[in-house]
């Protein structure tokens, strides 16, 4: 389908490109927010994404999917606008195991209450540990697409996402063990 | 001990995509995605009137410069027409000299405009 409108745009039907536009801006908007962790400045890096993309899109060599080069974009353009903060994060060394299941914890929500709590957790993330969640879980990239957009190893990317896991897990339980005590 | 069922992980960051909170993203992406547009079609009619400009010149400026040098001796006869005389051993090849600089640069920068696919934003 990507094939298709792609053709399309590059014969210079520009209404075309809307297709690119809605069916990737939520998940561009997703991984920006994990880098950016604001949604005005996501907003903004996701707008120039596209931007880039339309007048860049002739030099798509469709070596790989129009996802993986778009996201790669999108990757740069967040890094691009994104101003340095100090998280709020437990060190990693400090943290005891947590021993909990996200079964457990998030079953008993509303599927609205999950996806707060899940966004809430991600953006207590660093943006490259949220980042690589996100692409890994959520858009279901392979290792090596997740090289071709975020420029990491496959080896930095093992190691980030078990770490990231780990992270997820320990701020899981700091975040909710009331609600993981009451439903014991 | 990490309970890490990562299928449980995946299962549930599959809930973590965010919606884009705004609705007009569609609108406000196009609406540069056509500036761009229109703006290649111009860049492209400009550089075509730009060569069709510069062939012209090439063309035309030797012929009118010979016709002038040619009529050098016309001046002869006048205190005006022999200090032109003098100085047409000298300004005569240094125009030559400048007008093929001046047409290396234009071409030089017409060549790179046009095989330029992305004119820019």
């Amino acid at each position: 389908m990507d094939d298709q409108y792609l053709k399309d745009v590059l014969a210079g039907k520009i209404n075309a490109y809307r297709y690119f536009v809605n069916k990737y801006q939520d998940m561009a908007f997703s991984l920006s927010m994990s880098i950016v962790k604001s949604e005005l400045v996501a907003e903004e890096a996701v707008q120039d994404a596209f931007v880039r993309a339309y007048q860049n899109i002739r030099s798509f060599r469709k070596k790989s999917k129009f996802s993986t080069w778009f996201y790669k974009i999108v990757v740069n353009e967040s890094l691009r606008k994104l101003k340095k903060k100090q998280l709020d994060m437990v060190p990693l060394d400090d943290l005891p195991e947590p021993g909990i299941s996200i079964k457990e914890v998030l079953q008993p929500l509303h599927e609205v209450e999950q996806r707060e709590i899940i966004n809430d957790l991600l953006l207590k993330l660093p943006p490259s540990e949220s980042l690589l969640l996100r692409l890994f879980y959520l858009e279901e990239n392979t290792q090596e697409e997740i090289k071709l957009i975020t420029g990491l190893s496959i080896s930095n990317i093992k190691v980030t996402l078990h770490r990231a896991r780990k992270r997820f897990y320990a701020i899981l339980k700091e975040s909710y063990k009331n609600e993981y005590n009451s439903l014991l | 001990m990490i309970n890490s069922d990562d299928k449980d992980l995946r299962a549930f960051l599959k809930k973590g995509l965010i919606n884009i909170p705004t609705s007009n993203m569609e609108e406000r992406v196009m609406e540069k995605v056509e500036f761009i547009a229109q703006r290649n079609i111009s860049v492209k009619r400009n550089l075509k009137t730009s060569w069709v400009f510069l062939i012209c010149a090439i063309v035309l400026f030797p012929l009118a410069y010979w016709h002038l040098y040619s009529r050098v001796d016309f001046y002869g006869a006048t205190e005006i027409g022999n200090s032109i005389k003098e100085l047409s051993g000298f300004l005569f090849p240094a125009g030559i000299l400048f007008f093929s600089v001046v047409i290396l640069l234009l071409v030089d920068n017409l060549i790179k405009l046009s095989s330029n696919k992305n004119p820019g934003y």
